[in-house]
């Protein structure tokens, strides 16, 4: 559990996320970071995945990636990868 | 004809019968009932006498009716015979007055007062609507006249006890002139409906709702129950038995409007689906259903999609009619209205449907198995079917699944070279052997660069026999081997669930499997080459060769991309996205550029940390990954969430998603990305 960094949530409450991963899509000039609250549901688990956006001063954001065509890209790669490890 | 003197015999020998007391009170009332009507018959017949009309035909044949009521001033009597005249009329009974003063009234509205008919027997009853009426040929109006005249009886004499129930004689008139109707001779039928209905029309206009809907039950005549429901929407129609028979028999779309048939066609369904409810009529129901005329696929089509939950019943395609059912298509495929083609594929569908357990398609099925055995004739009449069938589901998105996982089973070439002829533009569909060649290609093209890499091990291990690196090189021909083993195992039938095989796809869509192939070309004619000895035989080939690498050269121009924001980076950063996107198409790809390209990466990391920031080192980060600075994904996200942690971050917004736990935990222990990078390394 390495990956566990602290951030402020969308009330400005510190809360720590689960970094699972990072990563690029070519098409794209993102970072983007897969996270989880360990919220679990079941046998599942909610995760979250956000553009990582640098904002100044040694800031940075988790954004919502609003253009569908990206999220479209993010998620395929985002499924892709899990398939690969479905089938591991 | 009659002997009036045969009838004063016989009223004479009723009488003496009469005077016995022994006679029972029946006998007695019908007794006087007869010599009542015969002592009319020969006050008439006196009455004729005088007028001398006692041999007229017209007066002998209906027994002198209304003889009473001629203008005696016509016939120059005597005051004698006039006194004679007067007493005779008055022995006839009020009663037998009044009617004919009913039906003179009548006959004048018909405008038949003064024809020989009016003394005709068929007047008999005019008074009380009788039926018979419809034999002449009324106009609306007279019929209008005659129904209020039948109202208003009482004021021409007749009396309550004789007055006749209008609404009941209304209604047994419709009733009889439904039943005169209701008859299996279409030809009768439409001669006589439009007289009828216009009957009809006035009648049922002195009926009230509830009686009207008791009207037209039993209806066995087609023809007559949709006459009747497009022309009184408010009636109950309802048909019979015998009348389901008759329009399962005799509709066809072919001979009747589509809105008759459709009308037809509720209206029958509904008769169905009501008598069905109750259980003796199940059977017969059954029965008569099944009894629908195979070849009327129309129908049977119809009433499939129409009827409720009808058991025992075979109007879906059965096994033996199959072929017959496509030929039949086929062959007047081009002359159906749209309509036609609709019903027709909705009982293919079905067909195909419960042979194939609901998704696949068993005309294909049939074809991919018997094509090469049919003649020409009929490959092309199948095929044309074949062509219709698969028009209509490649573009339906909710088909094409299905129809693709087919189509890549087919294995009859002739077929699918004529498919493949025929919607080579269309963008959803897939074929098997283009699956087979691209997968083929790929895994030929890998295999061969794996057997080449292990021939290098092989030497390099030979020289370093008995080193460290001699055991290093032995180890890697082991993976070596075991990765060729793994790649010739992939089975190209299980592409749909294959990331590998769904990547080779992706490839095949785009430009690598041409490049691979190009370059296999170039690989032979290099082989050829060297066996020539010829100068000029070997230019020509250099001229092929020079050829093939002009189109990979173009092949790969052709995928170069610049996406809107990469103008952010710097121009080698960009010259290096660049390089990179030839290779993006699948992992294999990607892996040798990631490592041919190591130490760009490198370059491109140092400047980014170069121009400082948070950002940039998070790129940094990034390029040392793919210069294969990490030894796993994992070490890379720690690097990264080290940077995090050092920082501010806050979450503005993110994409939810529900994953299974299992591979979530899986994901943290191998990381995302881990596969590329080892395949790099």
């Amino acid at each position: 559990m390495n990956n566990i960094i602290n951030v402020l949530n969308e009330n400005n409450e510190l809360e720590e996320v689960e970094v699972i991963d990072f990563f690029q899509l070519d098409e794209y000039d993102h970072e983007y970071v897969l996270y989880t609250k360990n919220e679990e549901d079941g046998e599942d688990t909610v995760t979250y995945v956000s553009i990582l956006n640098e904002v100044g001063d040694d800031k940075f954001q988790f954004e919502e990636i609003t253009d569908q065509e990206e999220l479209k890209k993010v998620e395929e790669k985002i499924e892709q990868e899990l398939d690969l490890l479905a089938s591991e | 004809m009659f002997n009036i003197e045969v009838i004063k015999m016989i009223q004479r020998k009723k009488m003496r019968e009469q005077s016995n007391a022994n006679i029972s009170d029946d006998i007695k009332d019908n007794l006087k009932k007869e010599i009542n009507y015969l002592n009319l018959v020969i006050i008439r017949y006196d009455i004729a006498k005088l007028l001398g009309l006692e041999n007229n035909q017209d007066y002998i044949n209906v027994n002198f009716l209304g003889i009473e009521n001629e203008n005696v001033h016509d016939y120059n009597l005597t005051p004698e015979q006039m006194n004679e005249y007067n007493r005779l009329v008055a022995q006839i009974p009020p009663e037998q007055m009044r009617r004919y003063f009913i039906r003179k009234a009548m006959a004048d509205v018909i405008g038949e007062e003064n024809s020989s008919k009016f003394k005709d027997k068929d007047y008999e009853g005019i008074e009380n609507f009788n039926p018979a009426l419809i034999r002449y040929n009324f106009t609306t109006d007279q019929i209008k006249k005659i129904t209020d005249l039948a109202a208003n009886l009482a004021s021409i004499g007749v009396d309550s006890t004789t007055r006749v129930d209008v609404k009941k004689e209304a209604e047994d008139l419709i009733r009889g002139l439904f039943n005169e109707l209701n008859i299996d001779d279409s030809t009768k039928y439409n001669n006589i409906k439009n007289y009828y209905f216009s009957l009809m029309d006035i009648l049922l206009e002195t009926i009230d709702e509830n009686t009207k809907n008791t009207i037209f039950l039993d209806v066995s005549n087609y023809d007559l129950a949709y006459d009747l429901i497009m022309k009184y929407p408010e009636v109950k129609v309802k048909m019979s038995i015998n009348g389901i028979k008759s329009m399962i028999n005799n509709m066809d779309l072919s001979n009747m409007t589509p809105e008759k048939y459709d009308k037809c066609l509720e209206m029958l369904c509904s008769n169905i689906n009501e008598l069905y409810a109750e259980d003796s009529n199940k059977v017969t129901i059954e029965g008569l259903i099944n009894g629908v005329r195979r070849e009327n696929y129309s129908l049977r089509s119809d009433l499939v999609s129409h009827l409720g939950d009808i058991e025992n019943v075979k109007l879906d395609i059965q096994d033996n009619e199959y072929i017959d059912f496509i030929n039949y298509i086929d062959g007047n495929y081009d002359s159906f209205k749209e309509v036609d083609r609709q019903k027709y594929f909705s009982l293919l569908k079905r067909r195909i449907d419960i042979a194939n357990d609901g998704d696949v398609p068993a005309l294909l099925e049939f074809l991919n198995k018997n094509f090469d055995k049919l003649s020409d004739q009929d490959k092309s009449n199948y095929y044309s079917l074949l062509k219709i069938v698969v028009s209509r589901d490649i573009n339906n998105l909710e088909k094409t699944e299905d129809l693709n996982a087919l189509l890549v089973k087919l294995t009859n070439k002739d077929l699918s070279k004529r498919l493949q002829k025929d919607f080579s533009n269309n963008q959803n569909i897939k074929f098997g052997n283009k699956h087979l060649s691209s997968y083929d290609a790929l895994v030929q093209d890998t295999v061969s660069k794996l057997e080449k890499k292990k021939m290098e091990y092989q030497k390099k291990k030979e020289n370093a026999k008995g080193s460290f690196f001699g055991t290093y090189y032995a180890v890697k021909i082991k993976d070596i081997d075991r990765e060729i083993e793994r790649v010739k195992k992939i089975n190209p039938a299980g592409y749909e669930n294959s990331f590998v095989l769904k990547n080779l796809d992706d490839a095949y869509n785009g430009k690598t499997t041409q490049i691979i192939a190009l370059n296999k070309e170039i690989e032979e004619l290099k082989g050829i080459k060297e066996q020539l000895k010829s100068n000029f035989q070997k230019k020509r080939i250099d001229k092929k060769i020079a050829k093939r690498n002009e189109k990979i050269k173009k092949l790969q121009q052709s995928k170069i991309k610049i996406v809107g924001k990469q103008k952010k980076i710097m121009l080698p950063s960009l010259a290096l996205e660049i390089r990179k996107g030839r290779f993006n198409d699948h992992a294999e790809s990607k892996a040798e550029v990631f490592t041919d390209y190591a130490n760009e990466y490198k370059i491109l990391a140092d400047t980014e940390r170069r121009m400082g920031g948070y950002f940039g080192k998070i790129k940094a980060l990034f390029y040392d990954l793919k210069s294969n600075k990490y030894e796993s994904k994992a070490a890379f996200n720690r690097n990264m969430c080290d940077l995090l942690r050092a920082s501010n971050v806050k979450i503005n917004g993110s994409n939810r998603y529900i994953v299974a736990s299992k591979l979530l935990n899986q994901a943290r222990n191998n990381q995302i990305h881990n596969v590329q990078v080892n395949m790099g390394k």
